[in-house]
């Protein structure tokens, strides 16, 4: 036993000498256009007879050695290592490093997924919301929302109101104390690293388009009024812009996915990348309904609104899109603003935000059946009457004139 | 630049100390506290190994070699969050474990495992010393419960295979954990109770039947 004492102190003390940086993550760089993203892949679960209760399925030691390989790599590519998030659900750990040198981060990204410990790297890519500057002047007039006339809002409640249904909005942050959203917000969580949760203008508007609270005298009408939010801050708002990373975007959406919302609403573009196409083929396989702004501007309308079974949607018709694009009120939208106070968006971001709304609706009558968004030819405007009358059947509402009007049904 | 043509295993490194060594709710260090060092390796390909070496405060002869376990499997992933496991344990323990003289135990295991639940049963030909045939089947379960806390919990059963066993006992006892560990920067603060059932299945082994421990950790 004295000898297997000292054989251990010799490997104790080897582990301590090479052991020179401290293994929990230190903070954000601040710096996320000189990050890349280092992907190492878990082992298969297994018993470790390990620790003091004899044995667990507990991965201190896995985590400790994926930590130890990502030191490793960060010196061999001369990168520093700056923080860690682990991503069972995906079978990874996602290590964040920081490209020091003249290297591009495309350059740092491609050497390191050569290295077959990587299971791939890639660089922090940033995204933007899809909204235009607010007007103005930005009465808050309930009667001026878009949807009221457009999708006969009021009859829609008549069929359903998103009760039971939860949309997990990715976006900046919500004021969830403003008085048309409070009571909306069941869960409020910041994932941009090195900033406070604080209320900020689009996450705000897209809450107040998706479950602003109806029939409260104040205010806007919500698309799902019933439904509940979970506000994840992946965003943050600049001057005139509002912003997002690869690493936020992924924090916010992993936890969306394992939160099981009904609907993802994700009312942003950016260019495509792996990691977040891997956590939304989950939500794919699990019937999460994802909702993304479309981009014209960007090659298949921007990433997430590019991949396949992702709910493309722009504020007007894109006739030379590749792909199906639904097109929704997103122009001249009355919402909720920071602060208690409402006023005038525009853009496909608030689009977007109405169709998660109407998924919701959706998802009230037929929790787990396939979705079968009703549009028309020409255009891709989303007759929203159509759609919920499809799945809930006839109604005794206005929806029933409108749909028999336009042939639809 | 050097880049290895195919990929290393993960080998990794934990130090920690604990209040008390309970192996399915049993004191194997005399309900005295515990230095442990533990050591992994886990290939590529699925086969893993893990060494575990324990020091004890005795209450008179100061720090003592406790026990050595070792510890090596093949997990395989048969689908996205579920895997199965297949692994052999050899424990020793030193005459501060409690008992009356150095206990030494062998067992083979087979698991499932998800994300948050697992399964085990392991077949032992000689627990915790007497030549006797033991089941022993257990359920864990972990969640993540965000800001760096972990749950984690346990349920077994031990079953003796043989009608003769120690002291004659052979009724099947129980056992089980409740843990909690918090992340602080680079350290883990452990807290568990745990807990057995009656019976004296464990001859010498007599300490309470339920305890809580606390303990801090690191990752080399």
């Amino acid at each position: 036993m004295i000898r297997i004492c000292r054989l251990l102190v010799t490997v104790l003390a080897s582990f301590l000498a090479a052991s020179s940086a401290p293994a929990a993550a230190q903070n954000a760089s601040g710096r996320p256009d000189r990050e890349i993203l280092v992907m190492v892949k878990h082992p298969a679960d297994h018993y470790r007879a390990t620790g003091a209760y004899g044995g667990s399925y507990g991965d201190e030691l896995g985590r400790s050695a994926r930590e130890r390989l990502a030191r490793q790599i960060a010196r061999q590519y001369r990168l520093t290592l700056v923080d860690n998030w682990a991503m069972p659900m995906i079978g990874v750990d996602c290590f964040v490093m920081m490209v020091e040198d003249a290297r591009s981060t495309h350059t740092a990204a491609d050497e390191v997924s050569r290295n077959p410990n990587v299971e791939w790297a890639e660089p922090v890519q940033l995204y933007a919301t899809q909204a235009a500057p607010p007007a103005s002047h930005n009465d808050p007039l309930y009667p001026a929302e878009p949807a009221a006339s457009q999708w006969h809002l009021a009859a829609l409640h008549q069929m359903a109101s998103g009760r039971g249904t939860r949309v997990a909005v990715i976006d900046s942050g919500i004021d969830a104390a403003h008085p048309d959203l409070a009571g909306q917000v069941m869960v409020n969580r910041n994932f941009v690293a090195g900033q406070p949760l604080v209320a900020e203008q689009h996450g705000t508007a897209v809450a107040g388009i998706i479950a602003a609270k109806a029939d409260n005298r104040i205010g806007i009408a919500g698309i799902a009024p019933r439904a509940r939010l979970l506000g994840l801050r992946a965003c943050w708002q600049g001057r005139g812009s509002t912003s997002c990373d690869t690493l936020s975007l992924a924090k916010a959406l992993y936890y969306a996915v394992d939160s099981r919302p009904d609907v993802i609403n994700l009312s942003l573009s950016g260019p495509n990348a792996r990691l977040l196409r891997e956590i939304l083929s989950i939500a794919y396989a699990r019937g999460i309904t994802v909702v993304a702004a479309f981009d014209p501007k960007q090659p298949g309308g921007g990433f997430p609104a590019s991949v396949a079974g992702v709910i493309a949607v722009s504020d007007a018709p894109a006739p030379g899109a590749d792909r199906e694009v639904y097109v929704a009120p997103g122009r001249d939208v009355p919402t909720t603003q920071p602060g208690g106070r409402w006023f005038l968006v525009n853009g496909s971001s608030f689009a977007a935000a109405h169709v998660s709304g109407l998924i919701a609706l959706l998802r009230e009558r037929r929790p787990s059946a396939p979705l079968m968004l009703v549009s028309q030819r020409r255009g891709g405007s989303i007759d929203a009457c159509a759609t919920l009358i499809k799945v809930a059947g006839a109604c005794d509402c206005g929806c029933r004139s409108a749909v028999l009007r336009a042939g639809l049904h | 630049m050097a880049v290895p043509s195919q990929a290393m295993g993960q080998v990794g490194a934990v130090l920690s100390a604990y209040t008390d060594l309970r192996f399915r709710g049993l004191s194997l260090s005399d309900g005295r506290p515990v230095g442990l060092l533990d050591l992994s390796y886990d290939h590529p390909a699925g086969f893993y190994g893990a060494l575990s070496g324990s020091i004890v405060a005795t209450r008179h002869d100061g720090l003592k070699p406790l026990g050595l376990t070792l510890n090596a499997g093949y997990a395989h992933r048969v689908g996205r969050n579920l895997s199965l496991d297949l692994g052999a344990v050899h424990s020793r323990y030193s005459r501060y474990s409690g008992g009356m003289s150095e206990q030494s135990y062998t067992e083979l295991y087979a698991g499932l495992s998800t994300r948050f639940v697992g399964t085990r049963f392991a077949l032992s030909p000689n627990y915790l010393g007497p030549a006797r045939w033991t089941l022993h089947g257990e359920v864990n379960g972990h969640l993540d419960a965000g800001s760096d806390v972990s749950l984690d919990a346990t349920l077994g059963a031990l079953l003796p295979l043989q009608d003769k066993g120690y002291q004659g006992n052979s009724r099947a006892t129980w056992d089980a954990r409740l843990g909690i560990a918090k992340r602080v920067g680079p350290v883990s603060i452990h807290g568990a109770l745990t807990a057995r059932g009656h019976g004296n299945f464990y001859g010498a082994y007599g300490r309470s039947r339920t305890a809580l421990i606390l303990g801090l950790s690191t990752t080399l």
